[in-house]
């Protein structure tokens, strides 16, 4: 596998400037006869499907859900990262591009961080101009607040749903040129396959899921933004729906696929009540900037009520291990100290582990009505959820699986191993490293899609000049059958269980016991030996009823298992081979005397791109060595 | 908190497809946690039914934290159930109690066709978007975002009414099946901000003779469909929506 | 970039064509007969000023202008009302096909009145009842022994020809009957009508809220008082 970045050469603030000008064009008159298909409505694939039909190109935008507008982009609470430095702080594009590569634990390539960085600004620009109503202050001028791995203030933000508004922006663009006949939509569509003719991505194959229609597409040029692979875990806080499908059959196409193991754990979320449970719900992480983290000392104290124990057998653990950062140390540290307090026998929550998120001491100082004003919605959305009332009881917590860094690798332009399949978004591995900064993940989406695969795919179209195919082609005769067949395997297996009790056994039992927040070899090696007996029980054990030929949400889900259960293998390879601990990846057998995650920058300042190499064969690494020209390395140090 | 197993009798409309018949059928789930979410108690139902080999109950969800606007049940005539500015997927089992008959009905609508069991074709509010909620402005290009200052009040009222997450609720809960206040909510969203004020006029035609084509009912003014929004969006868009079209109908040019 | 498509009718043209247009024609055409229900209970409130005052007032009124401005003002309201049903008419058939299914196990609705949930109904009592008034008191058809009557100028007696009809209890009851869906239906339409034309905003909201409600009282209040007053005795002959 041939993993040439493309990263263009020069100063790094002038690259981006200097690939534009080196990139072909497409004439405008010939853009009319260039097909693209854009898999996936969220912001990355919302924007890009919009951004290509305004400049003329014939756009297939297609999405499992009912409307584009309910990509999972919407669930972002937090906020919009840009280099406006309108608070005047100090903020520069610079600063921007050396937070987000310092953040993500310097396992992202530079170049893409600083166009990052660079597109920020644009961004905003083009989301006001679209009507997004961003907070402002009284003056008139856009508001903006701190957020976690930054100095300066640089978030934008429309209360807690900014992912909510910019993706209605971009679905408004997107609705338009549906409207102007320029974006032909299709809903309730899921991608099953992806079709290479001669070597280049020229199609997909995909399911209906009203009727369950099986049908081919062609077109010149394939964009995937199909969001990350999170359910893995099966508990996570991403929608019923996110799955990793699309990308792992691009995989199997042939498509590198970069970094699984950098999964991403937010410290703030609803404790797991009970087996029935199906999705865990993320608090936005700036109730830490006022709750207090802890849980009793002694474990005898756990089944206490927790206003009844006094604060000398409280163990404050955040502020006692980290006091110059406290509460507010970023996610990953936050999520293993619970971890570690939960292991060592003191959850406060009976069955399930859990920390508290104390608001006592913030309600006694500022009084109710402050806290109130503050965070009022999300204390709302916690006692909706649990019944509880976090003005009287603290919060109970616990971190939960919310973004992955990891997705298919791509080079400078977006593009992917296989000529003219681009991948945008969360689905590709490109910005964050191995740790996403809070309110950076709406940056990359938008920055794909209305700002880089613009210019990128134009360059692709002109320079690849493949002939015309038609969905006649054998290949996709060949997909199609593929894909048959598989959903009639799934249909014929006849068993008693259902694909929850394998979803959940992976995610649960297995994924995140053994390749979770903390992970070692051994933990790994058993994880590895696990995954593969499963699948074989998936598909003697699975009852999937019903036909392929109408709406069945059980074959959906199958399908979508089943390549969770060979996917899941990639992340538990990945995090064996990267014996060091960095971002969201930790090592056990890596890690300090005080127990900090320890980077090996000498043999793991790589990506590592998995090859597949047939169904019964271990997938090949390839590397591709990142270099450092203008971010120092240095340990992150929060003590 | 108890944790005490609640038995629930659910009776659940179910219809093959568009055009085929459909009917209430009576379940009986036994052990509902009440820490469970309402979607989650349907989980353990469909589990249930695959065990019998029955089909399962179709219905809509996808995030199931009260933004993706994807679930749609009437819940005991309710859209989304009994709990005020709650979604479905964020309704809780313990806001039921043991022993209680719950009916569960899909919207309804002649806009809104059944596809399955309680899952509805809301198509119609894409096509009434495109015919107009947006600003049209081209990728890139954009003045600086600060070139136009907008007051804060303004600001949070177009926050208020962009909130909608298109779930259908208010057709469901009006009596005439009506949208306006989905499309008030965009008409006013847009409305309150500089960069909508230059299409105002041609949006608020297009977009309401959209919502009279797609067949949705007309407002009365009753207030329900505000009532049971789950994101509270006020009667206020419809006014909005109301005198806006009356003023762009009577002048004459866009 | 392509223009939007224009789909829609435009001007008033399009507007008649909407439902918003049908609505506000509702609303303009109700406004009329509003203003004219709360002028006729205000002037029969003559009544009680005894037979002179009435009877003088709806002799001036009937011979104004030539008669003109009876027969012109009698034109104009019947356009309004030929108006109003016939666009509540196309609204509530429209409002009735969209949704072909009902719920089946009934909705449950939160903020609605019993005034909004019956307006048809009202509106089918009103309209009944104009036309038993209006062959009552205007045509004499019905009790034509009370319709025909003169007072000692010459004049038609229309004090007489109230206070008699409303002496027989199954009129007044007629009259009681109908004035009380008038009073629901002005309770929901007021407040309704300024909705309608979008002016029931801002703080003006809960001001206009009462003003539907306070308008159907007050013509309540007024025009049960005759019926009332002459079953009580307190106006007699």
């Amino acid at each position: 596998m041939e993993l040439n970045a493309r990263i263009p050469a020069g100063p790094i603030s002038e690259k981006w400037d200097k690939h534009r000008f080196e990139l072909k064009l497409v004439n405008p008159a010939n853009k009319r006869k260039f097909k693209i298909i854009v898999v996936g409505s969220g912001l990355a694939g919302g924007s890009a499907a919009a951004t290509l039909a305004e400049l003329g190109y014939d756009v297939d935008c297609f999405c499992f859900q009912d409307s584009p507008r309910r990509a999972h982009s919407i669930a972002a609470q937090g906020g919009i990262n840009a280099a406006k430095n309108y608070p005047n702080d100090g903020d520069s594009i610079y600063r921007l591009f050396y937070d987000t590569v310092k953040g993500g634990d310097y396992r992202a390539r530079e170049a893409n961080v600083y166009r990052l960085a660079q597109i920020s600004n644009n961004i905003i620009d083009q989301c006001v101009a679209q009507g997004v109503p961003f907070a402002r202050e009284y003056g008139g001028m856009l508001a903006n607040r701190s957020f976690g791995g930054a100095q300066v203030s640089r978030t934008f933000y429309a209360r807690g749903q900014t992912g909510q508004q910019l993706l209605l922006g971009a679905y408004s663009a997107l609705e338009r040129m549906i409207g102007a006949g320029k974006v032909k939509m299709h809903p309730r569509t899921e991608m099953l396959d992806l079709v290479l003719v001669d070597g280049h991505a020229r199609g997909i194959v995909t399911r209906n899921l009203i009727t369950g229609a099986i049908e081919s597409w062609a077109a010149d040029a394939v964009i995937l933004a199909t969001g990350g692979y999170g359910n893995v875990f099966y508990l996570s806080t991403n929608a019923m729906g996110s799955n990793v499908t699309a990308s792992y059959r691009c995989y199997k196409r042939g498509a590198g696929f970069a970094n699984p193991c950098f999964t991403q754990i937010h410290p703030t979320c609803i404790p797991v009540s009970g087996d029935y449970q199906s999705k865990l719900t993320l608090m936005s992480e700036s109730l830490r900037n006022d709750g207090r983290v802890w849980v009793p000392k002694k474990a005898e104290d756990c089944r206490k009520r927790p206003r009844e124990i006094p604060e000398e057998d409280r163990d404050y653990y955040l502020e006692r291990k980290y006091p110059a950062f406290g509460n507010l140390v970023p996610r990953d540290v936050a999520s293993r100290a619970a971890k570690e307090a939960v292991d060592s026998g003191r959850s406060v929550l009976a069955g399930s582990p859990a920390v508290y998120l104390d608001f006592g001491n913030a309600i006694r100082r500022d009084g109710e009505d402050a806290i109130r004003d503050r965070y009022g919605n999300l204390f709302d959305m916690y006692e909706r959820i649990s019944g509880e009332n976090p003005y009287e009881t603290p919060m109970r917590i616990y971190p939960a699986v919310h973004y992955t860094m990891g997705g298919l690798w791509v080079d400078y332009n977006l593009m992917s191993t296989i000529p003219g399949l681009h991948v945008l978004g969360e689905a590709n591995f490109s910005d964050h490293g191995a740790n996403r900064l809070g309110a950076s993940a709406l940056m990359q989406g938008l920055a794909d899609g209305y700002f880089v695969i613009p210019y990128t795919i134009g360059h692709y179209l002109a320079t690849a000049k493949q002939p015309k195919v038609s969905t006649d082609h054998a290949a996709f005769k060949a997909a199609e059958e593929a894909v048959k067949g598989r959903l009639k395997r799934l249909l014929s297996v006849g068993g008693d269980k259902s694909v929850d009790y394998f979803h959940r056994t992976l995610g649960v039992d297995i994924l995140w016991e053994y390749c979770g927040m903390a992970r070692n070899e051994a933990g790994l090696k058993k994880a590895l030996q696990l995954i593969p007996e499963l699948r074989e029980r998936f598909w003697k054990e699975i009852r999937v009823p019903g036909s392929a030929s109408e709406l069945n949400i059980w074959l959906e889900k199958a399908g979508r298992v089943a390549d969770f259960l060979e996917f899941a293998e990639i992340l538990c390879l990945d995090a064996l081979n990267r014996e060091e601990s960095c971002g969201g990846h930790f090592r056990e057998e890596h890690q300090t005397a005080d127990g900090e995650a320890k980077r090996d920058d000498h043999k793991f300042a790589y990506g590592a791109v998995w090859e597949y190499k047939g169904d019964n064969q271990a997938p090949a690494l390839n590397k591709e060595q990142l270099s450092f020209e203008y971010v120092k390395l240095a340990t992150r140090n929060y003590a | 908190m108890s944790d005490e197993k609640m038995k629930i009798t659910l009776h659940v409309w179910r219809q093959k497809g568009p055009s085929a018949p459909g009917e209430l059928k009576t379940y009986k789930v036994d052990n509902v946690n009440p820490h469970m979410s309402f979607l989650e108690m349907l989980d353990v139902l469909n589990e249930e039914l695959l065990q019998k080999n029955e089909d399962p109950i179709a219905f809509d969800h996808d995030c199931r934290e009260g933004i993706c606007g994807m679930c749609s049940m009437v819940v005991n005539g309710r859209p989304h159930g009994p709990r005020k500015a709650t979604t479905t997927c964020q309704l809780h089992m313990r806001s039921f109690k043991s022993g209680d008959e719950i009916y569960i009905e899909p919207w309804r609508a002649k806009a809104f066709p059944i596809i399955k069991d309680l899952m509805v074709d809301r198509s119609a509010f894409d096509r009434i978007i495109a015919s107009g909620g947006y600003v049209a402005v081209h990728t890139g290009g954009a003045p600086d975002a600060n070139a136009l200052p907008i007051g804060k009040k303004d600001a949070d009222e177009a926050f208020d009414y962009a909130a909608c997450i298109g779930c259908g609720a208010c057709v469901a809960a009006c009596p005439n099946a009506s949208a306006m206040l989905f499309v008030g909510a965009k008409v006013a969203h847009l409305g309150k901000l500089p960069q909508g004020e230059v299409e105002r006029r041609s949006r608020v035609l297009n977009m309401v003779h959209t919502m009279d084509t797609e067949g949705f009912g007309a407002c009365t003014n009753h207030g329900e469909c505000s009532a049971s929004c789950p994101k509270e969006i006020p009667l206020e868009a419809i006014m909005t929506l109301n005198r806006d079209y009356a003023r762009a109908s009577f002048s004459g040019d866009e | 970039m392509s223009a939007p498509k224009k789909t829609a009718k435009r001007g008033l043209a399009g507007l008649m064509d909407s439902t918003i247009g049908a609505k506000i024609l509702m609303a303009l055409t109700g406004f009329v007969l509003v203003g004219f229900v709360v002028q006729h209970m205000v002037m029969n409130l003559q009544l009680y000023a005894g037979p002179e005052a009435l009877n003088s007032y709806a002799h001036n009124l009937k011979h104004m202008m030539g008669g003109g401005f009876v027969w012109g003002g009698r034109a104009f309201l019947l356009a309004c009302i030929a108006i109003h049903i016939q666009m509540a008419m196309k609204l509530t058939n429209r409002n009735r096909d969209a949704r072909p299914q009902r719920y089946a196990a009934g909705q449950r609705t939160q903020v609605t009145s019993y005034a909004a949930q019956f307006m048809a109904l009202t509106g089918v009592v009103i309209l009944l009842f104009v036309i038993y008034h209006l062959l009552h008191f205007t045509g004499g058809v019905v009790q034509p022994d009370n319709f025909h009557v003169l007072d000692a100028e010459g004049r038609h007696d229309v004090w007489r020809m109230v206070v008699t009809s409303f002496k027989d209890p199954a009129t007044s009851i007629a009259y009681i009957v109908a004035n009380i869906a008038l009073a629901f239906h002005l309770s929901h339409s007021v407040t309704s009508m300024f909705a309608t034309l979008g002016l029931q905003s801002g703080r003006y909201r809960p001001i206009l809220a009462k003003v539907g409600p306070a308008i159907a009282a007050f013509v309540l209040l007024g025009n049960l008082s005759f019926p009332i007053s002459v079953l009580a005795g307190l106006v007699h002959i």
